[in-house]
């Protein structure tokens, strides 16, 4: 996909234990910048984790650099949007002061933000289709909607790489249109974007580089070339027999 | 009445109760907002050991070092309430009412020991209970006053980044922010104002105080700035009142006071909302 891919994020051995649990297996890979990376694989393989503990949200092992440094140096070039379920969407703010949380990163503890802070955000709540919505309560927004206003939020850090966990769960044919329509302008915009996905049949479709988890790192490369039947299967070993569609389907 | 008014000592009384219901609504409020309600209620119970290991210890009643003490057990039962729900299986409530009942049974414990010694100035503990505006002292008061400004201050600076730690911590922390230090410094002002505000409100209702403001502006949907202001405003005011009804009626302590009054706002404000749900649905079918 890309002429000259440069190295975004290695990992070496990188795994997280928690109370001597093992909930992500070690792993060692490479992914290059400016794609659109899929991480897939059953529940309970550590694909949330993976992005917590790159992010320094849960406590990891092992070695994980960013552009050849460590996340400490570079965290504010690195946008996370967790999932929705993670917060408390009847708490008493409106759609905007959500999106303006996203330049706290940039300011100090006393730090009031900045006219120019203010017209970022409202150009990125623009920037999702929310405009209208600005003033509203969170907790008056449909699915989809606090959706875009996570990644809304994300853009206004102007991260060079975004960590997305399920950014399409529950959202509506709308909203998953639009959020795909934005991946590839910011892909035009040399971002690069790490999204934990689900939905198989739009990995062919949506997708550069597929990361496939089970346990461990199953396989990680280009769609064409790894996206295949037999990785599929060896990622989802309980999930296919009987199941439509079949791997070899999704894979063509 | 007028002369009640006019009377310096009563104005200080009012005065005085009417920081703590600021100071307690406006931190409580966020504890709130961060499911953490019941946390206040615990370190109120927490600060009762700790204020009788002071008078066995030291032998005296001074405000500032019952406060001192205070500090310190409600801040070990904040560790452990941290340390169970991290290290261990057991839910945030269950923890929460683990220390409260151990932490307020050796406080009873203690309370009755000290009783039993009949040491001079040690009469009046147990306003520590529910509290007694009206035996408010000088030093007492300034605590009051300091831990006002500094509950204001630092929420006023704070705000922005308590706003996202509470909200979403994770997030948060993707952002450099330091979490852990940040609702360490937020416990510790919530622990400031329980332990010096239980002389007035009493350790067994401060969990009122804390939490009844915010949740009768909960109801209404309004942004967290105003909520809050609203919040400590109604606390002012039930304070207030509160003191003038214990002072009135002999004998009742300021605390019961304060949350009957606040209680009272809680099933307003409801039945308010109640008749604003049915008008704006009824405006909807027209």
């Amino acid at each position: 996909m890309n002429s000259t891919p440069i190295d975004l994020l290695k990992l070496k051995d990188f795994g997280v234990r928690l109370n001597h649990k093992e909930i992500l297996t070690p792993l060692s890979l490479t992914l290059a910048a400016k794609q659109k990376i899929a991480i897939i694989g059953p529940n309970g393989a550590g694909k949330s984790t993976l992005l917590k503990a790159l992010m320094g949200i849960v406590p990891s092992q092992g070695q994980a650099d960013f552009w050849g440094q460590k996340l400490t140096r570079v965290q504010q070039r690195i946008a996370y949007i967790p999932q929705r379920e993670e917060v408390d969407w009847n708490f008493p703010i409106n759609a905007y002061e959500l999106v303006l949380m996203g330049r706290q990163g940039q300011l100090r503890f006393w730090q009031r933000p900045t006219s120019q802070d203010r017209k970022l955000a409202t150009e990125n709540i623009e920037r999702v289709g929310l405009s209208d919505l600005m003033k509203e309560p969170i907790s008056y927004l449909s699915g989809g909607q606090k959706q875009r206003l996570f990644i809304a939020r994300a853009l206004c850090q102007q991260a060079d790489l975004l960590l997305m966990d399920e950014p399409f769960a529950g959202v509506d044919q709308t909203s998953e249109t639009l959020i795909f329509k934005l991946f590839d302008e910011l892909i035009t915009q040399g971002k690069t974007l790490i999204c934990v996905h689900h939905d198989l049949a739009r990995i062919p479709q949506h997708f550069d580089w597929v990361v496939q988890l089970n346990h461990g790192l199953i396989a990680s490369g280009p769609v064409k070339e790894s996206f295949t039947a037999a990785n599929l299967a060896k990622t989802f070993p309980h999930f296919w027999p009987g199941i439509s569609p079949q791997p070899e389907a999704l894979t063509q | 009445m007028t002369s009640l008014l006019t009377n310096a000592n009563l104005l200080w009384v009012i005065f005085g109760t009417l920081l703590i219901g600021v100071s307690a609504a406006a931190i409580g409020g966020l504890a709130v907002l961060r499911a953490r309600a019941l946390i206040g209620d615990v370190l109120a119970h927490a600060a009762i050991p700790g204020v009788m290991i002071g008078v066995i210890l030291m032998g005296s009643l001074s405000p500032l070092l019952l406060v001192t003490f205070a500090l310190m057990t409600s801040l070990i039962a904040y560790y452990l309430i941290h340390q169970l729900t991290h290290r261990t299986k057991l839910r945030t409530d269950t923890a929460l009412a683990i220390i409260l009942a151990s932490f307020f049974a050796l406080g009873m414990l203690l309370l009755s020991y000290v009783q039993a010694q009949h040491w001079p100035n040690t009469a009046g503990l147990d306003r520590l209970l529910f509290g007694q505006a009206a035996a408010i002292t000088r030093v007492e008061l300034i605590q009051l006053l300091l831990l006002t400004l500094v509950t204001l201050v630092y929420l006023w600076i704070f705000f922005p980044r308590l706003k996202l730690v509470l909200f979403n911590p994770d997030y948060a922390r993707s952002l450099g922010i330091h979490v852990a230090r940040e609702e360490f410094i937020f416990a510790l002002v919530l622990v400031l104002v329980v332990v010096v505000g239980m002389h007035i409100v009493g350790a067994i209702l401060m969990a009122g105080a804390l939490l009844i403001p915010i949740t009768v502006m909960r109801i209404w949907p309004l942004g967290l700035g105003l909520m809050l202001t609203a919040a400590a405003t109604l606390a002012a005011i039930a304070a207030a009142s509160s003191t003038l009804l214990s002072l009135f009626i002999e004998q009742s302590p300021t605390g019961p006071w304060m949350i009957v009054i606040l209680g009272i706002f809680f099933i307003l404000s409801w039945l308010l909302h109640l008749v604003y749900q049915h008008h704006n649905r009824s405006r909807k079918h027209v």
